[in-house]
């Protein structure tokens, strides 16, 4: 079968969902039932051509042919498998989400060309098409943060993304030219099958450049917790689960080629910085849904660190179980807010434990997260702090980030777990149904993906990565330590001595970064404007040069008109004048 | 075979008269938009006979002239003379369609646009300099009256800026020409008969020439730094000018310096102080943008940069980057097209177009919001449009031919998406505050925002049609 098929049914939906309009009641199922034919396609496919590479000609020139290479290998398929999972899951609970009518079309038009590029982006088996597929993502992302035209945030929110994400975009376009020019091929394949080439590790720096944008890693990390500002649905599908690892999906598929350039160690460092960065901005942020933005830069961060500490196998199992947990989060807190009027500081919402069945698979979500044993969070954090024991520094890191994540992810769950003041009009019984039932499914798949530990083996041995996956006994409880000091600090921090979030200390300035961070990003973009100034300075004396040039020419001629005066007297002395002239000239 | 150039140039020409000839404002219109529609036809007619018919390519349709000096009206279909005539065509006919606001019952407006389709098709089929001078300097006429009779504002201004650089390029271009046709050895303006005796010419002599012809072409381009024409022209111009000149009378510089390219030997020593030029001249147009608030003069800078990297891309003296340099040209013109009819239709509705003032667009105007998007993710060469297939070529040439620095100019483009999506999110997507429309979108503006979006993603996604022209 042909593996671009599969997003067929997807993208054909979401185009007719334009057709909508004004019968928005068939819109959600119409994308819902797309998604379900792709999610079967996906399952059909990574059974019948699993392991296949498929080219298909788009253009030719000078003897070079451009292709559009689709490949379901090892990485491909489980990427795909994810999306097929998740893309349902997610447009069941937007159904629920989308209150708006008008709105309708427009959201699941948008949803649906990102699934249909995320699908593209994960069989995707050469530069040019995982490039469609990653512009795609970036202008999808871009359209739905910046979906509430009507919020103050939404816009600039949504630009700040873009301008983040255009940097990687061209870096990617630059460094995948390059690529070509050396190997006159753009498929993964083969390039990955030849030796090292004259730039290559410049133009592995530059896909790295652009793998760190859209993966929101330090210093580009912050667009990220601005992106909250799209609709709840956005946030648990594209800027936890899917998109985002988008930067690590293709870090992990050209792994080699980054080894060739030495550049793992660049990577590690970048992975702990951020990971760094995202546990201290979420154990000090107000926002329920940036919380839960900064714990995503911290996941990716933590899936650099295990592939810069070539811990491949562990960087994938994180990179399955994390999916599964933060959408499920983003869901719940979704309908926390929902139930609190749209409310986003984290102290103004409450009683989410009133609703059993949120309350619950929210708990599980929370208790992953943390790395609890037997959930899935733990066996993919205990399998990088296991592949870190080589390297004391970066081990010390992480179990301090175990330790934070579980601080910060029960004070999460604390504070909106907290019983009601009288006057605050909470309503639990609004939430739709839709979106109660699709966090429960998510938590079914939260302890289900605990398995995906114990069939790791399958993956390598198909992979081209020789590399192992263990986690030792020392080291899962060393981590298990850690998380229980994090919960108890979190209990009597959070729980015990009822915090109204007032406090503003120096450690909260210290952990609460950000604000340093954006503050930084301004004034670099200032000093581009300043620079603008400048050169548009110069255009205008460009402009004055020329025009003074006219309005010199024009002066001349003004003295030489001025010759002609019209009275014959002065061209009788003049005709005299110039005789006398010629005549001395020819004496002499 | 039969004459296709010459048939259409004649549409062309009773076009011209008879919408002079028109009783009424819509009769002229939709004389233009009929003939324009029939010589559009021919183009893709012409296309499709490069594709499938041997031979066509490389043809020649002559009639004498004044023989005597061997200047014959003859049209030849190049490649990439075919491919611009077809972006003529297209742009032409979009600017017969769309209306701008000041200037709806002034009839005069479409012979002057006829004149621009006849002497844009005719320069771009030209098979000899002379004729290519003669089409030249109609172009040059036609866009003069278009700015100087329905512009607004500073119109006069403007246009007389624009003319004054125009006629130094003309003269400097007929000088280069005039010392070509007298040091060739039988004296000719053949484009093909020079290309292949160029090198008979003395080097020293050969600089001379492509140095006046250089500078001619990088004044229409427009090129660092002979550029200030540009901003005040396409700003004052009326709509369907701006469409126009943009789109089509920039591809007037650019198509001569890439015949100068292939024509000249000297090129292979001049092209990296090309390169370097072309470069400079993005960054440099990425920069200004960024200090415009009027979104005629942004796009006019954007214009520019694109104008820049063409000149990248002709500079790499490869088959990618030549072929770039083309598909450019021609996803640049109909990204043009776009923009300042999504331009023109966003002052009809609002009676402005400085995004300072302008808010909340997509409110009232959904139409014209999307398209100013779809435009952007066009000029910022996002697959799937045909900007990107353009920037793939042009940038595979340079870093053949310059290594790791053929790859610096791509981020200009980088800098210009910068400022278009704040643009963007000020006045387009963002309706918390809403500027009052005060007229709504005529349906002939929706039909060539349509069009325009229709040929940029059609030529995006179906590459090959126009891509195995280059391979003849």
């Amino acid at each position: 079968m042909l593996t671009l098929l599969i997003i067929l049914p997807l993208l054909a939906a979401s185009f007719l969902v334009l057709l909508t309009y004004g019968r928005e009641k068939y819109t959600g199922p119409l994308v819902l039932a797309g998604s379900l034919i792709t999610s079967l396609m996906i399952l059909y496919a990574s059974m019948s051509s699993f392991g296949k590479i498929q080219e298909l000609n788009w253009f030719g020139i000078s003897g070079y042919t451009i292709h559009i290479t689709t490949q379901l290998l090892p990485l491909n398929v489980i990427l795909s498998l994810l999306i097929g999972l998740i893309t349902p899951l997610i447009m069941f609970y937007s159904m629920g989400y989308m209150e708006y009518k008008t709105e309708r079309p427009r959201f699941f038009f948008e949803m649906g060309i990102f699934a249909s590029s995320m699908l593209l982006f994960a069989i995707a088996g050469n530069f040019i098409t995982m490039f469609i597929a990653w512009e795609m993502l970036g202008i999808t992302s871009y359209l739905l943060i910046g979906f509430w035209y009507k919020r103050e945030n939404a816009p600039y929110a949504a630009r700040k993304s873009i301008s983040t994400i255009i940097i990687g975009d061209f870096a990617m376009l630059a460094a995948m030219l390059i690529i070509w020019s050396s190997y006159h091929t753009f498929s993964f394949a083969s390039i990955l099958a030849s030796p090292s080439s004259l730039y290559l590790s410049i133009a592995m720096f530059m896909v790295l450049i652009a793998c760190f944008t859209k993966s929101a890693q330090f210093p580009f990390h912050e667009w990220l917790s601005d992106a909250m500002e799209g609709p709840t649905p956005v946030s648990a599908f594209l800027h936890s689960s899917t998109m985002v690892k988008a930067g690590v999906f293709l870090v992990l598929v050209l792994f080699p080629l980054f080894m060739k350039a030495g550049l793992s160690e660049l990577i590690l460092a970048i992975g702990i910085i951020s990971a760094v960065l995202g546990a201290s901005n979420a154990i000090s942020s107000h926002h329920v849904k940036k919380i839960l933005a900064y714990s995503t830069i911290e996941d990716l961060g933590l899936m650099f660190v295990a592939i810069g500490l070539h811990a491949i196998v562990a960087a994938v199992l994180f990179f399955i179980v994390q999916a599964f947990y933060k959408a499920l989060l983003f869901m719940s807190a979704g309908s926390i807010m929902r139930a609190n009027n749209e409310e986003e500081d984290i102290y103004k919402l409450y009683g989410s434990a009133k609703r059993k069945l949120l309350y619950i698979p929210t708990v599980i979500g929370v208790l992953s997260i943390a790395g609890i044993f037997p959930l899935s969070g733990f066996f993919g954090k205990a399998a990088i702090d296991t592949a870190a024991a080589s390297n004391a520094y970066a081990y010390i890191i992480l179990v301090i980030i175990d330790f934070a994540t579980s601080a910060y992810i029960f004070r999460w769950l604390f504070i909106h777990s907290r019983k009601p003041s009288k006057s605050a009009a909470v309503d639990y019984s609004k939430i739709p149904k839709s979106m109660v039932y699709a966090g429960v499914i998510a938590s079914i798949l939260v302890v289900l993906a605990a398995f995906a530990f114990f069939d790791m083996g399958s993956v390598q041995s198909y992979s081209d990565y020789s590399l192992s996956i263990s986690i030792s006994v020392i080291d899962s409880i060393i981590e298990t330590a850690a998380v229980a000091f994090g919960l108890v600090v979190s209990y009597l921090l959070f729980m015990k001595a009822k915090p109204t979030g007032e406090i503003r200390t120096k450690a909260y300035y210290i952990l609460f970064n950000s604000v340093a961070i954006n503050a930084a990003y301004l004034y670099i973009s200032k000093a581009v404007m300043y620079f603008a100034e400048g050169i548009s300075v110069i255009d205008e004396l460009i402009y004055g040069f020329f025009a003074s040039g006219g309005e010199g020419l024009l002066a001349i001629s003004d003295k030489l008109r001025k010759i002609v005066t019209g009275d014959s007297n002065n061209y009788l002395i003049a005709f005299v004048a110039g005789i006398i002239l010629i005549i001395l000239l020819l004496l002499v | 075979m039969f004459p296709v150039f010459f048939i259409m140039l004649a549409i062309l020409g009773i076009a011209g008269i008879a919408s002079a000839l028109s009783n009424s404002y819509k009769q002229a219109k939709d004389i233009a938009i009929v003939l324009s529609g029939i010589v559009l036809l021919l183009a893709l007619y012409s296309v499709f006979l490069a594709l499938s018919v041997k031979g066509f390519i490389g043809s020649t349709e002559s009639m004498a002239y004044i023989s005597q000096f061997g200047i014959y009206l003859s049209f030849s279909a190049t490649q990439f003379g075919i491919i611009l005539a077809l972006l003529a065509s297209i742009v032409s006919f979009l600017a017969s369609i769309a209306v701008s606001s000041k200037f709806e019952n002034s009839k005069n407006l479409y012979p002057l646009i006829m004149l621009f389709e006849f002497s844009a098709i005719g320069l771009f089929v030209s098979a000899n300099l002379f004729i290519f001078y003669v089409f030249w300097d109609i172009g040059v006429a036609a866009s003069y009256f278009l700015i100087s009779s329905f512009g607004k504002g500073e119109n006069k201004h403007a246009a007389n800026t624009f003319l004054i650089y125009s006629i130094f390029a003309s003269a400097v271009l007929l000088f280069g020409i005039m010392l070509i046709y007298f040091y060739t050895p039988v004296h000719s303006f053949d484009i093909s008969y020079i290309t292949s005796h160029s090198y008979l010419i003395p080097t020293a002599l050969q600089g001379t020439i492509f140095i006046l012809l250089f500078i001619a072409f990088m004044v229409k381009m427009p090129i660092f730094p002979f550029h200030s024409w540009m901003a005040n022209a396409y700003s004052e111009a009326p709509t369907q000018g701006s469409m126009l000149i943009s789109g089509v009378l920039s591809k007037f510089g650019a198509y001569g310096m890439l015949l100068l390219f292939s024509m000249l030997t000297f090129s292979y020593g001049f092209a990296k102080y090309a390169f370097v030029l072309g470069s400079v001249s993005a960054f440099y147009a990425a920069f200004v943008v960024m200090r415009h608030k009027d979104l005629k003069r942004i796009i006019a800078y954007s214009s520019m940069l694109e104008s820049g990297i063409i000149l990248v891309g002709i500079s790499s003296l490869n088959a990618f980057g030549t072929a770039g340099a083309v598909y450019l040209m021609l996803a640049h013109g109909l990204v043009m097209a776009l923009m300042f009819a999504v331009i023109g239709g966003i002052e009809i509705s609002y009676g402005n177009r400085n995004i300072t003032v302008l808010k909340g667009i997509v409110k009232d105007s959904v139409g014209s919001a999307y398209s100013f998007l779809i435009g952007t993710f066009a000029s910022t060469g996002i697959p799937l449009t045909a900007g990107f297939i353009a920037d793939v070529l042009v940038f595979i040439g340079a870093i053949n031919a310059y290594g790791l620095y053929g790859a610096i100019p791509i981020f200009s483009i980088m800098l210009l998406g910068f400022y278009l999506y704040y643009a963007i999110n000020k006045s387009f997507l963002s309706t918390r505050e809403s500027s009052e429309s005060i007229a709504r979108l005529p349906r002939q503006m929706a039909v060539t925002y349509a069009l325009a979006i229709l040929a940029i993603f059609a030529f995006g996604i179906f590459p090959y049609v126009i891509i195995s022209l280059f391979g003849l």
